[in-house]
């Protein structure tokens, strides 16, 4: 089955990243605008709480610019970031999971607040609406090799360098991940 | 359902997912923001050198031109004592992005004052413990300890309202922690000290 | 004239060596670094800005950690630049001891917003005790917006100095991670119920008992929450 590669990330000058691993804020800042909308998508279907999206897309940034000097060229720039923001995104879940196991009703009124205008309602169909839903209900670790190979175009060798886990393993996530999403759609997209 | 049904419903849903946001320009300024706050620290790595370097170069390039500038003052007689300059002047910036200068900063003595503090420290055999901290910049010779006959090293600090990182030297050689207060590290340098918040009674 | 030159040289070298000694004390190892380290401080102090935390990170550095002189170098230029920041968050007039908690605060990754909401929320009170909360907060890893949430939340239930400085201590002592940012959230809210029953008793001065909720930093207290961005 032959699906179609992602959209490319606006293409950056050779130079920015040297300059901003000397600490340029504004070839940083260049960087930032580059990834900003990927690492945005990828953070909103990621997260439990899709209210934390942008403060973790920005501790992802602050993370990578702190670390840019360690960043060695080897690795392609974009994996390192993904690789950093699905770190940032993984722990939000889990302090999430532990905060929803203990809110009062004073944080549920947050989470209504929050909940009033979707960060994605301006381009939310029938359709899209269904489909994060859907993801929603896939589990987190299967959920993020599914984004990062299907959406952000990561091929399962890089993510593996990325994320420690096994090229068959990883097939297997995105498999079930599949199934999950085509058994949840089944019924919307025949409506 | 045929399975070209099947990829048809993951690959709409794949289509739907890779919708990219615009780009917000506000969160990329705050992002921009935010780093250039916490920047990259010593801990973190050594490849802001060539640019530090660079730009020390130019504040000793500065110092010898002031220098100069001074003495001609001097010696022409028209320079007043009161507007000899350091080299590094107001309004000469110390980072290429935030330029100081000079403006009022209130101090409000009657609000914020020093607190008196104990500190205790149990250690029988030490013959000299001194209490460091960010309110003595960490000088072990201004505050020795005293010891009672129990082992037990003491001492009462007036210390400023706020949140505040120390540690005690045993006998002028080593750092260690407070075992009855929180540790953390230091967001710089890397290394734990003892945590205590003060606070305005 | 020739008086005036030597009382020149006088002056200059008499400067030098007075430098060079006020250079050795801050980077005993390093005349260089020393001399930077007196710039940055030198520049700091013409701003109007506190100079112990920079001077006291160099000599934490020279005492406790042994750092190498570049890398205090380096701190103490971090350390003059968060404390420019702190000052320009906390606006109006903010005091030393305000600028130095704010630049602690931002050594921890809060935000320039984080400190002006603080100060939003705790008006003409000083900031000092908060913080040091928001601080403790996240060396602890709260996020930063939960952390900003919680500090001007308690703020404006009333939450005294000492108050907000016990639940520092206490969150201190959680260490860091997970567990200790759950930790942190069951102590916030044991001090909120503390906070609502002394308001019901009258013991203390606490804000309305309206729901918890993040509200913005340019906002006047009691205003409804801002829409969500887009």
């Amino acid at each position: 089955m032959q699906r179609s590669a992602p959209p490319k990330t606006a293409v950056l000058d050779p130079t920015t990243i040297s300059r901003a691993k000397l600490g340029d804020i504004d070839a940083f800042t260049a960087i930032v605008e580059a990834y900003h909308p990927r690492c945005m998508r990828f953070a909103r279907a990621m997260l439990r709480n899709i209210d934390d999206a942008e403060d973790m897309v920005q501790e992802g940034f602050v993370r990578v610019y702190r670390a840019l000097p360690r960043y060695e060229e080897r690795q392609r720039f974009e994996s390192w970031l993904f690789q950093i923001l699905g770190n940032v995104c993984r722990t939000a879940n889990t302090v999430h999971r532990r905060e929803v196991s203990r809110r009062i009703e004073d944080d549920g009124a947050l989470e209504r607040v929050a909940s009033h205008d979707e960060p994605s309602r301006a381009f939310d169909h029938e359709w899209g609406e269904a489909v994060r839903k859907a993801l929603a209900e896939v589990p987190d670790y299967n959920r993020e090799i599914f984004l990062l190979h299907y959406i952000e175009g990561f091929g399962y060798d890089e993510i593996e360098r990325m994320t420690g886990v096994k090229q068959s393993a990883l097939k297997m996530r995105v498999k079930r991940a599949s199934d999950l999403l085509r058994s949840l759609l089944a019924k919307e997209a025949n409506t | 359902m045929s399975s070209d049904d099947n990829d048809l419903i993951v690959n709409r849903a794949i289509d739907e997912l890779r919708r990219l946001p615009p780009l917000d320009r506000d969160a990329v300024d705050r992002v921009a923001r935010a780093a250039a706050a916490a920047r990259v620290s010593p801990a973190d790595g050594e490849a802001l050198m060539e640019r530090r370097r660079m730009r020390s170069m130019r504040i000793w390039s500065a110092v010898a031109l002031a220098s100069a500038a001074a003495v001609a003052g001097f010696v022409a007689g028209e320079l007043r004592p009161s507007r000899m300059q350091t080299p590094q002047t107001a309004g000469t910036p110390v980072s290429g992005k935030s330029a100081m200068t000079l403006r009022p900063v209130a101090n409000h003595p009657s609000e914020i004052v020093a607190i008196p503090q104990p500190f205790m420290f149990e250690h029988k055999s030490a013959r000299r413990v001194a209490i460091v901290g960010d309110f003595n910049n960490w000088d072990p010779k201004a505050n020795a300890m005293v010891r009672d006959a129990s082992g037990l090293w003491s001492t009462i600090l007036p210390i400023m309202p706020g949140r505040h990182l120390f540690g005690f030297i045993v006998d002028d050689s080593v750092f260690t922690l407070d075992p009855r207060k929180p540790k953390a590290r230091d967001p710089d340098l890397g290394s734990e000290g003892s945590v205590l918040m003060v606070g305005r009674p | 004239m020739y008086c005036r030159l030597m009382v020149v040289a006088f002056v200059v070298g008499s400067s030098h060596a007075v430098a060079a000694q006020e250079n050795t004390l801050l980077i005993p190892s390093d005349r260089e670094a020393s001399a930077q380290v007196a710039s940055i401080v030198a520049s700091a102090a013409a701003a109007g800005l506190p100079t112990n935390p920079i001077v006291g990170k160099v000599r934490y550095g020279v005492n406790i950690t042994r750092s190498k002189p570049r890398d205090l170098v380096a701190a103490a230029r971090l350390v003059a630049e968060r404390l420019e920041i702190a000052r320009t968050s906390l606006e109006p007039s903010p005091s030393h001891p305000e600028i130095e908690a704010g630049a602690s605060a931002l050594a921890e990754k809060a935000t320039p917003d984080a400190l002006k909401a603080v100060r939003h929320a705790s008006g003409s009170q000083p900031v000092v005790e908060p913080l040091g909360l928001l601080t403790q907060l996240l060396a602890s890893r709260v996020s930063v917006k939960r952390a900003t949430a919680i500090v001007t939340d308690l703020i404006k239930r009333g939450a005294t100095p000492q108050q907000l400085v016990a639940l520092g201590n206490d969150v201190g002592s959680f260490g860091s991670g997970d567990a200790a940012v759950a930790a942190a959230e069951i102590r916030v809210r044991g001090l909120i119920a503390v906070l609502a029953a002394q308001g019901a008793s009258g013991t203390a001065t606490v804000a309305p008992a309206d729901a918890f909720t993040i509200k913005s930093a340019s906002a006047p207290p009691g205003t409804p929450p801002p829409p969500r961005r887009p």
